[in-house]
Order: structure tokens, then sequence, then C-alpha cells
């Protein structure tokens, strides 16, 4: 078991992550990384030509077999970790799948446990989808009556949801529902 | 915040470098300054910026008259150019040199300020650098114990802080041979580089560690001791929040340092119209968004932590 512990920090650390990484920071940083490394980015432009094309291609060879044996193995790994200590990967990854799927109806303060599981701070909403921080607030505490006409509110449901990484149709349902009740 | 070095009797240096001008070297090393003192640490920041210092400025304070040549030239104890800056817990050390170049400084009057430092009382010396890759700045950057590098999402800023970390780098490595007694080998393996086939820092570290055991095992420490600490400044959009770690990613994967991504903070105009009234940003807009960022980035310095973000 040792090995398994061993190997996953070694990919964790190509992913350039954290040994208490969740599975969620892990798809996140292996796809920022796969697109860093394939579509370019002003980060790699001024470094570029002093290596070969072979050495980014060996980056990305590299990024992918991490990825690929932690999806793999990560629940075991998670699971087999330091044992009776409930180990923060384990837990955190658990926690995330096991709350977001136990919510029936994704209402303000639902969206909201989300974003915080997700460790998403107001701000990084705001940037990501341009709804002001003001109408965030009041989306995730359900004012519905200082948010504006509906067909804002479903585009800024739906964006948010996206950001959340949840399901946007059926988020943009249930909060609509109550939005309408609301008012 | 943490109490890390509540049981250490000399200060904690900090340096602030990334190689291009008008990133915010001086605005963030002013403003994580002030966080600090805000948190009853006692903090002296140091403007290196020899030559440019302008860190009174952000302070909203006149340009002190006694300044670190009066160390250099009259050999005034550091602890006597310490300018009270107004605001508890924090004073400040000029730069400013008037009447010397800034490159005529020796290595051992270098040395011999960072000794000084390490006896001044306070927590914690928050040293700016300036801008440029001189090897005056390098020497500061490498003496300290954190190194910080402050950048902004614009390719030519991106361009001058990776040569300003392969100077840093190429002059550490060029140190630890010169202790071992190897001066020139590092620049005389550079200087024949086409012969030895590299193209890049990376090629010359494995040809160096190929070069006995004991270099090996000295380049080993060298690597594992170098830790940079990245500021993306000016964040405009979330793109520009994840540059961070793209840039992290270049240096560890390209140039194989061990770098973290430990903050960024997000543009305001207020910022300029602050240092334009004289009146610091984070206690004028101590509830701006971008003054809290500076918090959050100050306590991730000093608790090691990065930015860990998921969209």
């Amino acid at each position: 078991m040792a090995e398994m512990t061993e190997m996953k920090r070694k990919c964790l650390e190509t992913l350039e992550l954290p040994p208490d990484a969740t599975m969620l920071e892990i798809k996140t940083a292996y796809q920022h990384l796969k697109d860093l490394y394939t579509k370019g980015s002003i980060a790699i432009l001024p470094i570029e030509d002093e290596y070969p094309e072979e050495a980014k291609e060996e980056i990305v060879r590299k990024i992918d077999e991490a990825y690929k044996w932690l999806t793999l193995n990560y629940q075991k790994t998670g699971d087999a970790g330091e044992s009776g200590s409930r180990g923060g990967a384990s837990r955190a990854s658990g926690a995330v799948r096991e709350e977001v799927s136990q919510i029936e109806e994704f209402d303000g303060p639902a969206l909201r446990r989300v974003r915080e599981i997700l460790g998403i701070e107001l701000g990084e909403v705001e940037f990501s989808t341009k709804i002001s921080l003001q109408h965030i607030k009041n989306i995730e505490e359900g004012n519905y009556r200082a948010l504006p006409e509906e067909v804002f509110v479903k585009g800024y449901i739906a964006s948010y949801a996206k950001c959340l990484g949840l399901d946007g149709p059926k988020v943009v349902e249930h909060y609509l529902k109550r939005y309408r009740n609301g008012r | 915040m943490t109490d890390k070095v509540e049981d250490k009797k000399c200060p904690e240096i900090w340096a602030v470098g990334g190689g291009k001008g008008g990133t915010g070297k001086s605005f963030f090393s002013s403003s994580t300054a002030l966080c600090l003192a805000e948190t009853g640490k006692r903090v002296i920041v140091v403007d290196a910026d020899l030559g440019g210092a302008n860190i009174h400025s952000f302070l909203g304070l006149k340009r002190p008259r006694v300044t670190l040549s009066d160390f250099f030239e009259k050999k005034v104890p550091l602890s006597d150019l310490q300018v009270s800056t107004g605001f508890d817990n924090l004073s400040l050390i000029s730069g400013d040199l008037q009447s010397i170049e800034s490159d005529s400084i020796k290595y051992t009057q270098k040395l011999k300020l960072f000794r000084h430092l390490r006896t001044l009382d306070a927590d914690f010396v928050v040293m700016d650098l300036g801008a440029g890759s001189h090897n005056n700045t390098i020497d500061s950057f490498i003496n300290a114990d954190r190194m910080l590098v402050v950048t902004v999402p614009a390719v030519t800023a991106l361009e001058n802080l990776y040569q300003f970390i392969k100077n840093v780098y190429f002059r550490k490595l060029k140190a630890a041979f010169a202790k071992k007694g190897l001066k020139d080998r590092v620049i005389e393996t550079w200087r024949n580089r086409e012969l030895h086939g590299l193209s890049n820092l990376r090629d010359l570290v494995e040809h160096l560690r190929k070069t006995s055991e004991a270099m090996d095992d000295v380049l080993q420490s060298e690597v594992d001791d170098f830790r940079l600490q990245i500021v993306v400044n000016q964040v405009k959009s979330s793109t520009d929040i994840h540059l961070g770690a793209s840039i992290r990613s270049v240096v560890r994967k390209y140039l194989g340092l061990n770098a973290e991504y430990t903050g960024y903070i997000r543009y305001d105009e207020y910022i300029l119209r602050c240092l334009n009234n004289g009146t610091p940003f984070v206690r004028t807009y101590g509830y701006s968004r971008s003054a809290k960022e500076i918090e959050t980035l100050t306590r991730n310095i000093i608790n090691d932590r990065q930015v860990r973000e998921v969209i």
C-alpha cells in the first residue's frame, strides 16, 4: 500500500497538486495543464523557443499518465490512506459527491452550499459569470424581489450552475419555480 | 496569522522582485507590510530599489532624508535610518542613493547590509528590490528568507520574469560551485553549451549534476532550497487568475524549479488615485476586494499556502 501512496503523491505532484487534493481539483488541474501545454498561453510563449517540441510532448505525456493513474486508483488510495485518521482526500472527494447528490431542490442556500463545499469564493463566481456580487448574494439568499426580470435570472442561474459544475437545466428549473412563487 | 517566527530573534527577510518595472512591486511591498503591521507584527519595509526608490509615496510620506547611502558611505547604523511611517508597527528604510551609483556597491557591502538587516529589532523585513536583473538585485534576492516575485498578465512582464528567475538560479549555481572551488565551472559549461548540446537551464543543471557525486548532492540541495512565491497583480478576469497557475507550471516543468502560486490582486483604479493622494490603498479602501486579496495573500505567504481555486 505504501507504493500506492507514493505513486499517488508523484502523480499529484505532476499535476501540481497538494497530497490532499480532491477528485474535482484533480480534474480541474488536469484540464488546465492540458490546455496550457497543448493550446498555448502567454505563460509559455516567452520560453517556448528554448525548449524543443519534444519537451512539451513529454510534459503532456506525463500529465496524461498521472491523470489516468489517478482516475483509476484514486478511490482505492483514498480509502487505503492513513487508516483510522480519515484521510483528507477521501473525505473531501466523498463529501463533495455525497453532498451534491443529496441535494434534491436547487434553491439559493443549496447553491451556496455547493459553492462552499467546492471552496469557491464569491469573487471568483463574479469573475467567471459576470454576475454582480450583490446579485450572487441575492440569488443565494433567495431575495427574489431584489432580483431582475425572469429572463435575466434564467441566464444568471444557468451560468452560476455551470460555474459550479452542476446540471444547468435542472438547476434553472428548480430555481425559477421558487423565483416565480417568491415574487 | 500563525506565529511561526515568534521564537526567532532575527527578522524574517522577504525580498520582492520580478524583473519588469511597473508590475506593482512597490505597491505590493508597502501593502503587504501594512497588512503584517496591522496584525501586530513589527515590520520594516526596506526600499532597496537603489536609484528608483519610491515606497515612501505609497505610504504617503515625503522622501526620507536618511537613506541606505548613509549606511554604505558613512557607516550610519541601520537602526538610525529607520523612519517612522505614522502607521503602528511599521517603519521605513529608504534606499535612495543620490551620490553613488547603485551598481558600484560591492558584494561585501551587500553581505554586510544583510548581516545588519538581520540584527534589526523587528519581526519582518520586507525588501522591495525594484526592476531589472542586475547582480545587485539578484544577490539581495538570493540572500533573503523568502523570494517573492510580482508580475502582471502581460507577455512582456512574463518574459522578464523568466529571465529574472533564470538569472537568479544561474547565480545561485555559480555560488554553489564557487564554494567547492569550481568557480568558473558553470559559466564555462554554459559558454560551451553547443559543444555539450545544452539549450536551456534545465539541460545545464542536468549536465552539471553529472560532474561528480558530490556536485550532484550540492545541486540537489540547491534545487530543494530554491522556492519562489508568485504574485499576479492587476488581474482583470478569471483567466488572469488562472495565469498564476500556468506560470507556476512553466517554472516547475520547464525550469525545473520549485514555485508556488501564492496569490493575486485584482486591478483597481483607486490604487493609483490613492497613490496620487498620498493615502495607502489598503488602509483607505480596506474593504475593497483588492485589499482583501492582499490580506489573503499576506496570510498565504506566512503560512506557505497557495491559491487553491476550483472553477
